[in-house]
């Protein structure tokens, strides 16, 4: 065989294994939103699109009254945004001083943390619970928002903290040569440097929160206060009463943004991690 | 000299650690800090509380639950100037919503709850007794008070009873079948799989198939003058057995599928291709506006001679243990169950409520099939072990999957016994 | 008082200053010991923090510490839970205090010292300068830190004193009160049979689970990457957009669409495509465990491999093209050049994630909850055919209200995971590197 003809044919084998994969991909995918568009309310009635298909989910979902979805809407990307927008602020603070700075603790107690992290605690909602009242922040956007920027800390300043290791300390040094204080280094230096994986942590912030029910089931009582996660788990979570049309035209509208940003952002995301994640 | 220093700390702290257990006169911060307890004392310090400006209500997440509760609401209001606000939470939810947001004083007055898990109410101590007048009992059906009672108290202001009946399809069966056997023959011949065209369909779950064990002598908790012995199970008895087995051709002879939910269930009924199904009167209204007509309700089949069983639910309202103002909110309990508006609920919701009156005043025949079914209840039982119960879906699950009905049974029985040992359950409350 | 004087006065002093009176009077309250060295705006600030502190939180401790100890005594008006509560809150401010504490007694030693040594104590502007530069790193932080430890350590904390009590459905607050009860919860799960079966059996599914599901992911997502990477490949960007979506779809909703479609007899699987290509009746996905568990480790590959499959064209991208160019030179292979440049150069470098990942997994509640919460059924244990250790810890607590056993299994699990997390961390090169820096 010659050495053409065989790089053809291995060409056209990888390409046989993209569209394998895009198929296995876009399989379920096409399949929701072909339940989306289902007139009824039960999962298991027809083909993939309906032949009678309408929009009558989505328009509940704007129009009905007893629909709060654009409330939870607002309300997801206030706790997302917020969360990304302190969690980048936190993380890069502390890991620049782990990255920079001599102090007590630094060599391990970010992975004290990462570790403690792996302990499961879902009984101790109970007790986050408890904790939200004494503060006064329970039933409130601004508790949730803490509870994940807190929590999300030791992973995402371990792969900052790797990120920024590689920026070498020269330039650093040469700053404070010339005057700057620790602040000016920090904002004038390291930051602008760092954005690829600032944006990273961005995204994973944005994201956790986002498809989170499970913590806002604890912590958000009034139904106006639900993020979108939790109102759409709600829709299915009915003894008698499954809305899992409903819940799939929902999930779809939260889907499709989430999946844009990601794709826009493929680039640092890809950049960021690997030099975050693998200096560690 | 680090030993000595160790020795005088652990000295110091053991002292430390009795100074506090022996102090407890700290109680007034206690009560501020929980700020849970205002409730049961004031009523106990002042017979008649002052008129609270609020109550809180926690109704089912249904849309149908909240149209009729507004209404109920608007007219208290209207009486005697409490306004009430409410919040939807899933039933399932809210004995544990309850635990949590009681004490922070975000719980609500009143709560809903049907009678299966007032054992889990009253284990934890969440409920208040409800003060009723022998007058008051007398309006509601015995099953319904004694559904709510523990202990002797009254737990619930009952709203509906609930149970499932039979539902058919006059376009797929001309004429009810009236015994188990004669459903079996003609399952036999509608049922084509393939097509999803079915006989007849039950759902696999415990609550439905009791119906097959109870007919043949199985028994969820033996009892005695009212109180059930959660050590004395007869779910695996030969009855129980029995019964099963019964249901278990059906699923052999390919007459219903393995994995059937309520789900699939509702869906292949309303699209008309089921002749008959179990299920309750929350699907009345949807059966009857896909099907209109062809859809009518009767008892459920006989088994063993008579008209099966079936599991007798109430729902009820509750008076939480931490409301501020239980005086009043049981006053709105009684309100909402008055004859007035308990007719008001049958006629937006459909459900029965527990009343001889109301009862007897159905004559709608798409009830026949209700009505017909409560008297042949038998109620869910209400003690706390009957959580552990429900593992019996396990059991159908395997006989679903062919296992041998004893063999599942034993099996799941011994299963449910051991976990309520570790439960607490069996080791005697107080 | 001017500099100057205030300067001279104290070097006509710094000979009496005793190290130990100083820091014997800073135990006895806060900056007396920096007053005795004459610091005395450092002193005042001290004294007004430690007052300041235990005026505030006086009460509020005493209830928190008296409640931990006890957990409540009378029934109905002590809320155990809450008690717990306040108590390990009480604990963590006082641990606070106490650093606070330990650096102030610390101070008024080392400046004594200092003073006796002839030391000048700096001006108070120099000192604020001096003291920034010093806490720097820990103003830093310490924001960071507080959340952590009440966001991380203190449900931790709660977690592991429940696993010492009785806490379940019948020791349930108002009603009851909960009780310490030491290790006795560990000693049913290892000698009850019931909970000894179940949790052997769910113990080894969770292994297999955990590793043959994370090595999936890695692995398809290493041939992806490769795949994509090869130069003769056209349209890389799009392609890699279509790999990555799975990871930009909601997680819980992926999973519960693919619980749909893998229905026996109504999923979307069965119906068009096992029946109609295979006959038959379709396959029992939900009703096999077998079957089950071999769905549940497909679509985790499906949620997972993306991850991995950025990461890795991150790193593949980043191997200098030199190695590749050495070793044609040397007549390598492709499958050498694979085994001995890019597997190795990929691996080592995203080691510490790759085990994040596989810890992940471990603990992966969402996937197995609600795909099929755990079923279908098996004879003989009280966790279904698939649980997993954590949702099987879900159902002890939402579903039976078996508190104080969920959480003395969490913590089984979590010193099992940390462990592992440990020693693989120590063995990548993560530590070593960070102590040269």
């Amino acid at each position: 065989m010659s050495p053409k003809l065989k790089s053809a044919l291995e060409l056209t084998g990888i390409y046989a294994i993209f569209a394998f994969m895009t198929v296995i991909i876009l399989y379920p995918i096409v399949w929701a939103i072909g339940m989306s568009l289902n007139p009824g309310q039960s999962l298991y009635s027809s083909s993939i699109i309906p032949e009678n298909w309408s929009l009558e989910h989505y328009k509940w979902l704007f129009t009905d009254p007893r629909s709060n979805y654009v409330t939870w809407y607002k309300n997801s990307m206030i706790v997302s945004g917020c969360a990304a927008l302190f969690s980048v602020i936190m993380t890069s603070v502390v890991a620049f001083s782990f990255s920079r700075y001599k102090f007590v603790g630094r060599t391990s107690a970010l992975y004290t943390f990462l570790i403690l992290q792996m302990f499961p605690v879902m009984m101790a909602m109970v007790a986050l619970y408890i904790f939200l009242h004494l503060v006064g922040l329970l039933d409130s956007l601004t508790g949730l928002i803490l509870i994940y920027v807190g929590s999300q800390i030791p992973f995402n300043a371990w792969l900052v903290k790797g990120y920024l290791d590689t920026i070498p300390r020269e330039l650093d040094e040469a700053a404070r040569i010339d005057g700057a204080g620790h602040f000016t280094v920090f904002w004038r230096i390291i930051l602008p440097l760092a954005k690829p994986i600032l944006a990273v942590v961005a995204l994973f912030n944005f994201m956790t929160p986002l498809f989170d029910f499970i913590l806002p089931s604890i912590v958000l009582n009034s139904p106006e206060n639900y993020t979108i996660a939790l109102g759409l788990f709600n829709f299915i979570n009915d003894q008698f009463s499954n809305n899992f049309t409903r819940f799939t035209a929902g999930a779809i509208l939260i889907a499709i943004p989430v999946a844009v940003v990601y794709l826009f952002l493929q680039r640092y995301l890809i950049s960021g991690l690997t030099a975050g994640g693998t200096k560690g | 000299m680090f030993k000595e220093k160790t020795l005088w700390g652990l000295l110091s702290m053991a002292m430390f650690v009795l100074l506090l257990a022996a102090c407890a006169p700290e109680r007034e911060g206690v009560e501020e800090a929980t700020d849970n307890n205002e409730g049961s004392e004031g009523t106990e310090e002042s017979q008649e509380q002052e008129k609270p400006e609020e109550l809180v209500v926690w109704i089912n997440d249904e849309d149908i639950a909240e149209d009729i509760s507004v209404e109920m609401f608007e007219k208290y209001t209207e009486e005697t100037g409490i306004e009430i606000s409410y919040k939807r939470v899933a039933l399932p939810d809210q004995v544990e919503e309850l635990a949590l947001a009681g004490p922070t004083g975000d719980g609500p007055d009143l709560f809903f709850q049907p009678q299966d898990s007032l054992g889990d109410v009253i284990a934890q101590g969440l409920a208040l007794p409800i003060d009723y007048s022998q007058e008051e009992i007398d309006g509601f059906t015995e099953e319904a008070i004694n559904a709510f009672t523990y202990d002797g108290d009254i737990y619930g202001a009952p709203v509906a009873v609930e149970t499932y009946f039979a539902y058919y399809n006059k376009d797929i069966i001309d004429s009810v079948p009236e015994t188990i056997d004669e459903v079996f023959d003609m399952s036999k011949e509608v049922t084509d799989a393939s097509n999803d065209q079915y006989g007849f369909l039950v759902s696999p779950e415990f609550y439905y198939l009791y119906s097959f064990m109870n007919a043949y002598g199985g028994y969820v908790f033996g009892e005695e003058d009212g109180v059930y012995d959660p050590t004395d199970i007869g779910l695996d008895n030969e009855g129980a057995v029995e019964g099963l087995t019964k249901y278990q051709e059906f699923i052999s002879e390919g007459l219903m599928p393995k994995t059937l939910t309520v789900d699939v269930l509702d869906g292949l009924f309303t699209e008309g291709k089921v002749g008959m199904v179990f299920s309750g009167p929350w699907n009345m209204p949807i059966y009857k506006e896909a099907l209109g007509d062809s859809v009518a309700t009767a008892p459920l089949p006989k088994m063993n001679g008579e008209i099966a069983p079936s599991f007798i639910g109430v729902k009820s309202w509750l008076v939480s243990y931490y409301s501020d103002q239980p005086e009043w909110a049981e006053d709105i309990a009684k309100f909402m169950t008055n004859d007035e508006n308990s007719q008001a609920y049958f006629d937006v919701t459909g459900e029965l409520p527990p009343k001889p009156e109301i009862l007897d005043a159905v004559d709608d025949p798409m009830y026949a099939g209700y009505t017909e079914q409560v008297p042949q209840g038998t109620p869910m039982p209400n003690i706390p072990q009957m959580a552990q119960v429900w593992d019996m879906d396990v059991a159908i699950e395997l006989i679903n999957n062919d296992a041998d009905v004893e063999e599942a049974l034993t099996d799941t029985v011994q299963n449910i016994k051991d976990n309520m040992d570790v439960s607490g359950g069996l080791s005697g409350e107080e | 008082m001017s500099q100057h004087q205030e300067q001279e006065q104290l070097t006509s002093y710094q000979k009496k200053m005793n190290p130990n009176v100083a820091m014997v009077l800073s135990i006895l309250l806060a900056g007396l010991g920096q007053i005795y060295n004459k610091r005395y705006m450092k002193g005042i600030s001290f004294m007004i923090l430690e007052i300041a502190f235990i005026l505030a939180t006086f009460d509020f401790l005493w209830l928190g510490l008296w409640g931990i100890v006890t957990l409540g005594t009378i029934p109905g008006v002590d809320h155990s839970i809450y008690l717990l509560v306040y108590g390990i809150v009480s604990l963590i401010l006082i641990a606070f205090a106490f650093m606070l504490y330990i650096f102030n007694v610390r101070d008024a030693r080392k400046q004594a010292i200092l003073l006796n040594n002839g030391w000048q104590p700096p001006t108070f502007k120099q000192a604020i300068k001096n003291s920034y530069d010093k806490a720097f790193p820990y103003i830093m932080t310490a924001p960071g830190l507080v959340l952590l430890i009440f966001t991380v350590v203190f449900p931790l904390l709660f977690a592991i004193a429940l696993a010492f009590t009785n806490y379940d459905l019948y020791n349930s607050p108002p009603r009851y009160l909960v009780e310490w009860i030491g290790f006795a919860n560990f000693t049913d799960l290892a000698t009850v049979p019931i909970w000894q079966n179940t949790f052997i059996s769910v113990f080894g599914w969770t292994i297999i689970w955990t590793v043959v599901a994370t090595s999936f992911q890695i692995v398809v997502g290493l041939i992806l990457a490769v795949l994509v990477n090869d130069k003769r490949v056209k349209f890389k960007k799009t392609i890699r957009t279509i790999l990555i979506l799975p990871w930009a779809v909601p997680g819980f909703v992926s999973i519960l669409i693919f619980a749909a479609m893998f229905n026996d007899e109504f999923g979307a699987i069965n119906r068009d495509i096992i029946i109609p290509l295979i006959g038959g009746n379709g396959l029992p996905w939900l009703t096999d465990p077998t079957y089950t568990k071999m769905v549940l480790i497909m679509i985790q590959t499906w949620l997972g491999y993306p991850f991995v499959f950025a990461l890795f064209s991150g790193v593949l991208q980043s191997i200098s093209s030199e190695w590749y160019e050495a070793a044609e030179v040397d007549g390598a292979t492709r499958l050498q050049k694979f085994k001995n440049i890019t597997l190795p150069h990929v691996l080592f470098a995203t080691a510490p994630l790759l085990i994040i990942q596989y810890t992940t997994n471990f603990n992966n509640f969402n996937i197995i909850y609600l795909f099929n919460e755990g079923g279908p059924a098996v004879q003989g244990q009280n966790a279904g055919g698939t649980d997993i250790l954590i949702s099987w810890v879900y159902k002890l607590t939402f579903d039976t209200n078996n508190y104080s056993m969920a959480a003395a299994i969490s913590l089984i699990i979590g010193l099992i995971v940390s462990v592992f997390a440990f020693f693989q961390f120590r063995r990548t090169n993560s530590f070593k590197e960070e102590g040269n820096i």
